[in-house]
């Protein structure tokens, strides 16, 4: 079976590492840290275990990054080599357990928690419901890994098969595409993002960067009933197209841009410091970073008011240029929002992939349309560098297909 | 009145007994084989609701059975009291807005328009635990809640503040019949009812809801709830009767203009439609996230699945609403409930197998300890039958439930007493009546706790025994099926069950008491049904 994998191999990532900016060819060269092998299925770890086939799976910016060799270090540890990567996926069930018929469509929950790797004495995080964060992922009846897709047991989307603990599957109703489904395990990340995030009904909002999940936290926003105003910051005019689609109230321009559009639309002063970016006296009172990078955490802080919050929605690295006087002298909360698990919501507890679905189907927004892009498993260098430039070319969410005929 | 509906099609017998039928297992589910020849009882499907609850309510109260119309009866300057039925109604939830939120915004506003501004808002709790504020606030809704609760004008009753009970007369069987003193110096009550089961409603809502202990301990108690057959049948109830001679005394006293609604079978949300449907009608998706969230449910922390089953909301729809003076009102009520509710049958078993939902009225945001389970099935599910009960007298029930030995020390702490100091001594409820209940009503730590925290009051753990005295004198034998550990058995002995780890086990069991040719039924709820036994 054709996977893409990714390999250990120190020079590598520092080659992909020390590279990438100048040949972002790399990242799918003979250097690179991921290749497309024949593999064997992964194994089912135990009987409670079910094979699953890849109908869908998304390319997430957490793959870019680490694809790329962008992301930190921090997660190494974590995983187990070599991995196949894709956690965004929707498949068929190959087999029934238990009363989980084959043939169901599915989608999976990635997180390798607890209850999937045979734990019945969880953690804590279990216990309150953060499954995402869960603290035994590198124990129980598997090997390390935070999710499917950067776990050597379990094989992961970018490829036609592998395995999934039946505490991981949502059947996916009828009435959802398979394009929308692929697109539940990221918006659960906006929905969680959103949800842990306190948004006052005057607050006005600001959504950094309109990639994939950028669009997603607009849409997550909308869809949980709130009505506050909504500056997106858009580079690409498909994405602010889409924004504004899904329920931005202002368009706002990245980068630069951002130091007169914030003060225009909310009354903020700018003031000009003897070096560096401006700083804001005002401004959002709420920011979702969606990019992760250095500069947009950076921005996100500057652009935020004295005792606003700030949640980091992308995945980021190790930031560097990132000015902490903004956190420090405005009393900022800045917070991360990772994964997904059981929400609290009004007094309401629901799973958050439960949650996707059920405002998906409510047709919250017309999400499918979102991925933009398909590519079989042969084509991963087109795929996976036209996804990399998702802005510039104007796609928005790039996956795999694996047709069955 | 039109005739019921046919519902001869609810009525399975297991041709194979390879298929599987779901049971409620506390805040899980099992799925099990049943034997061969086993009937199984399926709840009616649910009659369409009404779409505009609000209007729906304008209506009939101007439209009102036996009185004038609402809005003729109000003056400017008049003292008026709503009374709303407390959080045991409905389970789950309503979704939002709760019925009694779009009500009382109506009454209100009906109310202020022809200038009447004293206006109470009391939450009929009897003997049940207060509401927290924030309860209130989901019940009623943000408006109704912040225009009344801080001003003092939205509370719970109070069953033990003697200053501020009154006592209306003594029945021609000695009753006392003693209510909120707020409601009985009012020119006006209105009652705002829900009605899920045939049980509730009519007389049985003030006089339990806003008296006092002295009046309830009149009708909950184990001689009246021996004689009440079925609970869920007024007419052959020892309970509904002492009711109905308590409220010809209240009508003397009070105008009271009562509103009653019904709801269908509509009773799990949308996320779950397996929950809603017989396993032969389960499509492909159905089962897999019936399964799913049974893995879920066994993999899950306990807690964890609490909360997410505690805060799902029913789909229920209001299917009539009916106004006026309580007795015709109650009788349509009543008529409405049969309509949806009713099942016939022919002929009693020998074994009843039920599974046991999570929630019962007493459990919201909380735990179904063993005393609950005990009241939920031999109490209420016993009960749901008109002339006999589905299972003869001699005959064994097997229920389905963890049956873990907890309970919630703030909300059931005399509960827990009771379990541990008494049931050891006495299961016997007349004994628990005369010998118990006096210290556990007077003891002055669960007074407190009634009073000024959340707890049920010091007797409900007693009633809740005695809810089941019926029960306890019919059966032969009960039966938990796979209690979930050594404590869970321990449990289950201190009240007198016995208990076993399969269902073929359980089934021998129960035919080691009734014959191996024994008739088996599968009472296949929630959602909640009647069956009228023949
Ligand atoms: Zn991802
Ligand atoms: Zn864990």
């Amino acid at each position: 079976m054709e996977a893409i994998e990714y390999v250990r191999s120190v020079p590598r990532y520092l080659a992909v590492k020390a590279l990438y900016r100048r040949l972002p060819g790399i990242v799918t060269s003979h250097a690179a840290v991921i290749r497309l092998r024949d593999v064997p299925e992964p194994k089912l770890p135990n009987d409670q275990w079910v094979r699953v086939h890849t109908r869908l799976c998304g390319i997430c910016g957490s793959d870019l990054a680490t694809v790329a060799a962008k992301g930190s270090p921090y997660f190494s540890p974590l995983l187990s080599f070599p991995f196949v990567l894709g956690h965004e996926v929707v498949g068929t069930l190959a087999m029934g357990t238990d009363g989980l018929p084959s043939g169901t469509r599915v989608v999976v929950e990635p997180a390798l928690h607890c209850a999937v790797r045979g734990i019945s004495l969880v953690c804590p995080s279990c216990e309150r419901g953060d499954t995402g964060t869960c603290e035994n992922i590198t124990r129980g009846s598997i090997a390390p890994g935070i999710q499917t897709g950067y776990c050597r047991d379990t094989g992961g989307g970018w490829s036609r098969s592998f395995v999934a603990h039946p505490a991981q599957l949502y059947a996916v109703p009828d009435d959802l595409t398979d394009e929308e489904a692929a697109l539940i395990e990221p918006f659960a990340c906006s929905l969680h993002a959103v949800i842990r995030t306190a948004l006052p009904t005057e607050a006005t909002i600001l959504v950094l960067g309109c990639g994939t999940i950028g669009l997603l936290t607009i849409a997550a926003i909308r869809a949980l009933g709130f009505g506050n105003r909504v500056l997106a910051s858009a580079k690409y005019p498909h994405q602010q197209e889409w924004a504004r689609t899904l329920g931005a109230t202002d368009i706002v321009p990245t980068g630069s841009g951002l130091y007169r559009a914030i003060p225009d639309a909310t009354g903020a002063l700018t003031f000009q410091p003897e070096l560096g970016k401006p700083v804001l006296v005002g401004g959002v009172d709420v920011t979702f970073d969606c990019v992760g990078s250095s500069s947009s955490i950076d921005d996100a802080i500057r652009l935020t008011r004295s005792g606003g919050s700030v949640t980091l929605v992308g995945m980021p690295g190790i930031a560097s240029g990132v000015d902490w006087t903004n956190i420090w002298h405005k009393e900022l909360t800045v917070r991360g929002a990772y994964a997904y698990g059981v929400e609290k919501l009004d007094e309401r507890s629901v799973k958050t992939f439960d949650l996707a679905m059920e405002l998906m189907r409510r047709g919250a927004a017309p999400l499918g349309s979102l991925v933009t892009t398909r590519h079989r498993l042969a084509d991963y260098r087109n795929a996976i560098r036209g996804a990399l430039a998702s802005g510039p070319n104007g796609s928005v969410k790039t996956v795999f297909e694996f047709p069955r005929d | 009145m039109d005739a019921y509906p046919d519902r001869s099609n609810l009525v399975e017998y297991v041709e194979d007994d390879r298929k599987r039928f779901l049971l409620h297992y506390g805040e899980g589910f099992l799925f099990e084989r049943l034997p061969k020849g086993t009937r199984v009882i399926f709840p009616p499907p649910p009659f369409p609701g009404i779409r505009d609850v609000a209007q729906a309510i304008d209506n009939a109260t101007e439209h009102p059975m036996e009185c004038d119309p609402l809005s003729a009866q109000l003056r400017p300057g008049m003292k008026v009291t709503i009374v709303f039925d407390d959080i045991s109604l409905t389970l789950p939830p309503l979704p939002k807005p709760d019925v009694r939120q779009i009500a009382i915004e109506l009454l209100v506003k009906k109310l202020a328009a022809v200038g009447i501004d004293d206006i109470h808002l009391i939450g009929a709790i009897g003997l049940h635990r207060r509401m927290t504020p924030g309860e209130l606030k989901s019940m009623l809704g943000a408006r109704v809640y912040s225009q009344f609760h801080a001003s003092g004008r939205l509370y719970n009753h109070d069953s033990e503040d003697h200053e501020n009970l009154e006592l209306l007369g003594v029945t021609e069987e000695g009753e006392h019949v003693e209510l909120n003193r707020r409601a009985v110096e009012s020119d006006l009550v209105i009652y705002v009812n829900l009605n899920l089961t045939s049980m509730d409603g009519g007389h049985k809502s003030l006089s339990t809801g806003i008296s006092s202990y002295r009046s309830v301990y009149h009708h909950h108690n184990p001689q009246t709830l021996a004689h009440t057959r079925s609970l869920m049948d007024p007419r052959h109830s020892q309970l509904h009767s002492s009711l109905g001679r308590m409220g010809r005394i209240v009508n003397e006293h009070l105008n009271v203009f009562h509103i009653e609604t019904t709801f269908n079978t509509s009773t799990f949300p949308t996320i779950f439609p397996f929950l809603q449907k017989r396993e032969d009608d389960w499509s492909a998706l159905d089962s897999i996230n019936f399964h799913a969230n049974r893995i879920s449910a066994a993999t899950l922390p306990r807690g964890l699945i609490r909360s997410i089953f505690h805060s799902m909301r029913a789909s229920y729809a209001m299917t009539s609403v009916q106004a006026g003076k309580t007795d015709p009102v109650h009788r349509s009520t009543l008529d409405n409930i049969y309509r949806q509710q009713l099942v016939p049958i022919d002929g009693q078993c020998d074994i009843l197998i039920a599974g046991t939902p999570y929630l019962g009225p007493y459990n919201v945001n909380s735990i179904l300890n063993p005393l609950l389970v005990h009241c939920l099935m031999l109490g209420y599910m016993f009960n749901m039958y008109r002339n006999k009960p589905l299972v003869r007298e001699g005959g064994v029930l097997i229920l389905a439930h963890p049956m873990e030995y907890k309970f919630h020390a703030e909300h059931h702490p005399s509960y827990i007493e009771l379990f541990e100091r008494v049931l050891p001594e006495t299961r016997d409820p007349q004994t628990i009546y005369e010998r118990y209940e006096p210290e556990l009503a007077a003891n002055p730590k669960y007074l407190e706790m009634y009073r000024h925290g959340y707890a049920f009051h010091g007797v409900h753990g007693a009633y809740m025994w005695y809810w089941g005295a019926h029960a306890l004198q019919h059966l032969a034998k009960v039966i938990v099926l796979k209690p979930q550990d050594a404590r869970a058995v321990e449990a289950a002995r201190r009240m007198g069950f016995d208990t076993a780890a399969t269902m073929p086990e359980a089934v021998e069991k129960a035919q080691s008491v009734v014959g191996s040719n024994a008739s088996i039924t599968n009472f296949h709820w929630p959602p909640i049904f009647v069956c009228d036994v023949r």
